[in-house]
């Protein structure tokens, strides 16, 4: 212990005695562990925290679908079916999203929440801030309950704990409001008010004449469960299949084919993000390795010009186990130093990863640096201490006592050994920088191929803003159209009114999707349930020009073909091309099964054929596409886009003038011009190309660095040759070329190795790219030449300083 | 021994004044020397008289303060960097007292590296190298690194070398400094075997042996020529 204390007081001393070289190695170090930290933070809270329920690991998903259907969510009967005859599960809820509007603070407010089952807050174990949740006795006399998310309540009532038992006009509808959930809660995420389905399950989000407690078809429900104590997922899912075989049996043309999964909550959460986030945490890991070889670099260069030290110890008896642990005292100290100034930078970097986030990334409000991550800052850094203080610590104290004590006479064996341990670390670095580089310029060239991707509409001086229904107010079809109806005329009405339509969904939005089965009249009716599928976009006249959206052939919707039978439809060019191949579309006419089950099909007559546009993201090719007209087919959640030059406050004044003219209860959505939907549509692909090109930045930076240290020491200890061959007549180009030959093979070396790396890591990458190919050459080529050009010039200031060695004084110098 | 030609070198008030802060130190203080070729000179004198500093001005490895430098017939004492490199490069050798060999590059290596500078062709700088080491009895150690050499050893190929690319001018720094007085005393044999074969020698040397060695003596103090004497040559 006191051998220990002696360890550290000296390590204490020589890096006040050097503070040039502590502070750099100290940064180096605060930078790597720093990063590394902030986004393991982000891992913690994201992937690795258990949900904050109660025994997370029984909570599951379950979902049934078809095979490559895109939609998962489930029918009430078959949620009732499963909660009734399942043997594994302890229980049970389902659950939809929902929009409600209210008056808060004497202004009607929208607020994101949820209809539930009466199980739906026990199944999740958790207590309530205040007051109380959901029972099945409340459903059972069919109460109106309502839950507020602690955020609203803070927010919308000040916290006053009066709120509760308090009736909320939710939608029109009077809800009692019970309770209020922790923060901790959040599950579906973002919501802000929970109500209790009235009935045994939540009713769908359409007005709709059939019963939805008996349709199968109407699939709309999301549904969580708690598996019984020791019940594995599978086990469940066996379970739930052999039910799912009893349905099937029972309603073939719903149910035949549906598979059903199990799947964790938490996999269910974060499975879409956990690909991207553990690449990120590698990439900043590469990062944290280029930075231990720059540090452990420096501590290099440093020991070597302590061999002098070194030998003397040694003939003083010291063993190598002694002399290496003094040193690795002495990286320890560093690297500890530097975990407390990289934790210090964690928390900033955590602050602006979260800030920088996609609101759709799960579980941002669970990543913050807590004690895991403390603990995780002081593992890594007593990891580094070692990795890079290990290897000078073995190198240096291999050199024998005459050997050091010679150091300066000539180059000794542990000197030759230090410059290629030196040269290997340089190979690695620049190696490990170009892997990071390739990846994020593959990532950066996504992203500009993205933004560059033609959305199928023109998004300048276009500006939406979100006009939802509450489906307890406008409860019927016809209520939701004269709504509509009458907002268009009100806003048409106004002076100077610009151009304006709505349409579900947004392009680009994130307000969900409707999608249709058609057959097209003269074609073979294909098997049940294999009819093609197609997008379904919901407009009102005048969309495709608001939107900029060019009609290729035919027309778009008008006010005269209102009720005029047979019924408009147009498609895209995709459905055009995949559904009609070269014939006509128009005048076609296409079933979109609307009619009654088992009655005559509806026809609607192809009036137009509309350019492609990416609705769902940029990144997916177009795919086939039908747009009714809304007073066909109608969704309370419509969205209002408006063509104009005015700024966003004058058009979002003119629509909520509009809104209230009809319905002075009901608030205006969020408003955001096209360009933000787009530019939001791509946050996670710009979150990751930013988040990487930063760390390939630094990782560039601290490579350049290394290459300038590993020239500018084999520059000072090669004084004397560069002496010796200057006196023999090197011109200064040879003595820089020298130089600069050395940088160059390390330059060449490191960038096949990061060649070689970045080929066979970046293949795990293809399904993070967007227009460009895992192993696309120029990429390749350019960063390299981009790296070994960066390094070539970081090596020419040393190489210059060498020719202004003074022959005499290095030949002396003994 | 050859007959006394014509200056090949020939120093004309040479003076070199080092600045330290704000002491000025004349190394030396107006030196006039001339060396015809085929000469053997040796430069004594106690230490801090200015022998290294003429000898780095006579190498072109640093550049008087005053005074004109005749090498050849030919001023240099104001070339720029890169034809005093070629100047050192064809027309003077230098052998340094501490060898000053590279260590990582073989004995065949360090021979060539002079003539790899003057861009001389392979086939020509092998048989240079080659017939450099057998002039000093190292060729059966050409695949050596200089650590694997004694120190004599280590200077007779220094002498190869400086003598592989025919300089006009050897010029050497002590090269018995270092050197048992064996060792020494065979690396003295060398240059005289040089000498004879036409070479013009000039060495700085404190110890009055070696400077018997030489036909003519010059003794510097506090950077002035205090002495310049022919001498009679001890074989």
């Amino acid at each position: 212990m006191r051998t220990l204390l002696q360890d550290l007081r000296y390590a204490g001393r020589l890096f006040r005695r050097a503070p040039g070289f502590a502070l750099v190695a100290l940064a180096t170090l605060a930078l790597g562990i720093g990063a590394t930290t902030g986004v393991f933070s982000v891992v913690n809270g994201v992937l690795l925290q258990p949900l904050p329920y109660h025994d997370p690991a029984q909570l599951v998903a379950v979902q049934t679908s078809r095979t490559q259907a895109r939609d998962d969510s489930m029918s009430a009967p078959d949620f009732l079916d499963f909660q009734a005859r399942n043997h594994t599960l302890a229980a049970m809820a389902a659950y939809r999203e929902d929009v409600f509007t209210l008056r808060a603070r004497g202004v009607p407010i929208q607020a994101d929440g949820a209809l539930v089952t009466a199980e739906f807050f026990t199944l999740f174990g958790v207590r309530p801030l205040a007051g109380r949740f959901f029972g099945a006795d409340d459903a059972k006399a069919g109460r109106a309950l309502a839950v507020l998310s602690e955020g609203f309540w803070q927010r919308e009532f000040g916290g006053d704990p009066g709120v509760v038992g308090r009736t909320l006009q939710l939608g029109g509808a009077s809800y009692t409001v019970v309770g209020i959930a922790p923060a901790s809660f959040a599950w579906p995420q973002e919501r802000q008010i929970w109500a209790l389905a009235t009935r045994a399950a939540p009713e769908p989000p359409i007005a709709t004449t059939e019963g939805y407690l008996t349709n199968r078809g109407m699939r709309y429900l999301d549904v969580v469960a708690r598996l019984k104590p020791g019940v594995a997922p599978a086990t469940a899912r066996a379970d739930l299949e052999t039910i799912q075989t009893g349905l099937a049996r029972l309603d073939p043309d719903e149910e035949a084919g549906r598979s059903v999964s199990v799947t964790s909550l938490q996999e269910q959460l974060t499975g879409d993000v956990r690909h991207v986030l553990l690449v990120l945490l590698a990439a900043v890991g590469v990062l944290l390795l280029i930075a231990c070889i720059n540090v452990a670099h420096l501590l290099l260069a440093r020991a070597t010009g302590r061999a002098r030290e070194i030998g003397i110890r040694t003939a003083l008896g010291a063993s190598r186990t002694r002399l290496v642990r003094q040193l690795i005292t002495e990286s320890l100290l560093l690297s500890l130093a530097g975990g407390a100034a990289g934790l210090l930078m964690a928390t900033w970097i955590t602050a602006a990863l979260v800030r920088l986030a996609p609101h759709s990334l799960p579980r941002l409000t669970d990543v913050h640096v807590d004690p895991r991550v403390a603990a995780f800052a002081v593992l890594i850094s007593t990891a580094t201490g070692l990795l890079f203080g290990l290897v000078p610590a073995w190198q240096v104290s291999k050199a024998g006592p005459s050997d050091a004590l010679r150091a300066g006479d000539t180059r000794t064996g542990a000197g030759v050994a230090s410059h290629r341990t030196a040269n290997i670390m340089i190979v690695a670095q620049v190696g490990l920088s170009l892997v990071l580089l390739i990846t994020a310029g593959l990532m950066g060239q996504s992203l500009l191929r993205l933004v560059d991707q033609d959305p199928g509409f023109h998004p300048e001086h276009v500006v939406s803003a979100q006009v939802f229904l509450p489906q307890t107010q406008y409860a019927t079809a016809a209520a939701q159209t004269a709504f509509y109806e009458r907002f268009l005329q009100r806003f048409a009405s106004q002076p100077g009114a610009p151009p304006i339509a709505i349409a579900f969904p947004l392009p680009l939005g994130s307000g969900g999707s409707a999608r249709a089965s058609f057959q097209i009249q003269g074609q073979p009716e294909p098997p049940h349930g294999t009819r093609p599928v197609a997008r379904m976009g919901i407009v009102s006249p005048g969309y495709f020009r608001v939107m900029g959206i060019p009609l290729q052939r035919g027309r778009g919707f008008t006010d005269a073909a209102r009720d005029a039978p047979p019924r408009a439809v147009v498609i895209n060019e995709t459905l055009a091309r995949r559904y009609f191949g070269g014939a006509d579309p128009l005048g076609a006419h296409v079933d979109l099964g609307m009619g009654p089950d088992n009655g005559p099909p509806e026809w609607f007559t192809v009036v137009g054929v509309a350019g492609d546009v990416r609705t769902g993201s940029l990144r997916a090719a177009p795919e086939p596409e039908l747009y009714l007209s809304y007073r066909e087919f109608l969704l309370p959640f419509m969205t209002a886009v408006v063509r104009t030059d005015r700024d966003v406050g004058a058009v979002t004044s003119a629509v909520r003038t509009a809104v209230a003219a009809v319905d002075p209860n009901l608030p205006l959505g969020e408003v955001r011009t096209m360009p933000d939907v787009i530019a939001a549509s791509v946050q996670q692909p710009r979150l990751r190309a930013l988040v990487l090109g930063s760390f390939a930045l630094l990782a560039l930076v601290l490579a350049t660095l290394g290459i300038y240290g590993l020239v500018s020491y084999s520059v000072a200890t090669r004084t004397r040759e560069f002496g010796i061959r200057v006196a023999l007549g090197a011109a200064p180009g040879e003595i820089v070329g020298l130089v600069l030959g050395l940088g160059l093979k390390l330059l060449v070396a490191g960038a096949a190795v990061g060649v070689a790396g970045a080929w066979a890591v970046t293949r795990g990458l293809s399904g993070l790219l967007y227009g460009v190919t895992a192993t696309d050459p120029l990429t390749y080529a350019v960063l390299a030449a981009l790296l070994v050009a960066i390094g070539t010039v970081a090596s020419y200031i040393p190489a210059r300083r060498a020719t202004r060695v003074d022959p005499m004084t290095a030949l002396r110098s003994e | 021994m050859n007959a006394p030609a014509e200056a090949l070198i020939k120093l004309d008030g040479i003076t070199k004044v080092f600045y330290t802060d704000e002491v000025e130190t004349h190394a030396l203080a107006g030196v006039h020397l001339d060396i015809r070729k085929g000469e053997y000179v040796s430069i004594a004198g106690p230490s801090g008289c200015g022998k290294s500093t003429l000898l780095s001005i006579l190498g072109l490895l640093d550049t008087p303060t005053d005074g004109r430098y005749f090498l050849n017939g030919r001023t240099v004492a104001d070339l720029p960097p890169s034809e005093r490199a070629r100047i050192r490069n064809r027309e003077i050798g230098f052998i340094f007292q501490s060898f000053n060999l590279i260590g990582d590059l073989t004995v065949f290596e360090n021979v060539e590296l002079p003539l790899t500078y003057r861009g001389m062709k392979s086939g020509e700088r092998k048989q240079r190298v080659e017939a450099a080491l057998e002039r000093v009895g190292m060729a059966h150690r050409a695949k050596h690194l200089p650590s694997q050499l004694s120190g004599g050893q280590q200077q007779r190929v220094a002498v190869a070398r400086a003598v592989a690319g025919e300089p006009l001018i050897l010029l050497a720094d002590e090269p018995t400094g270092n050197l048992d007085s064996r060792s020494g005393e065979a690396v003295m044999d060398l240059l005289r075997e040089l000498h004879r074969a036409g070479a013009t020698i000039c060495m700085v040397t404190h110890d009055p042996r070696y400077a018997r060695h030489a036909e003519r003596a010059i003794h510097l103090f506090d950077g002035r020529v205090v002495e310049d004497m022919e001498m009679a040559v001890t074989e």
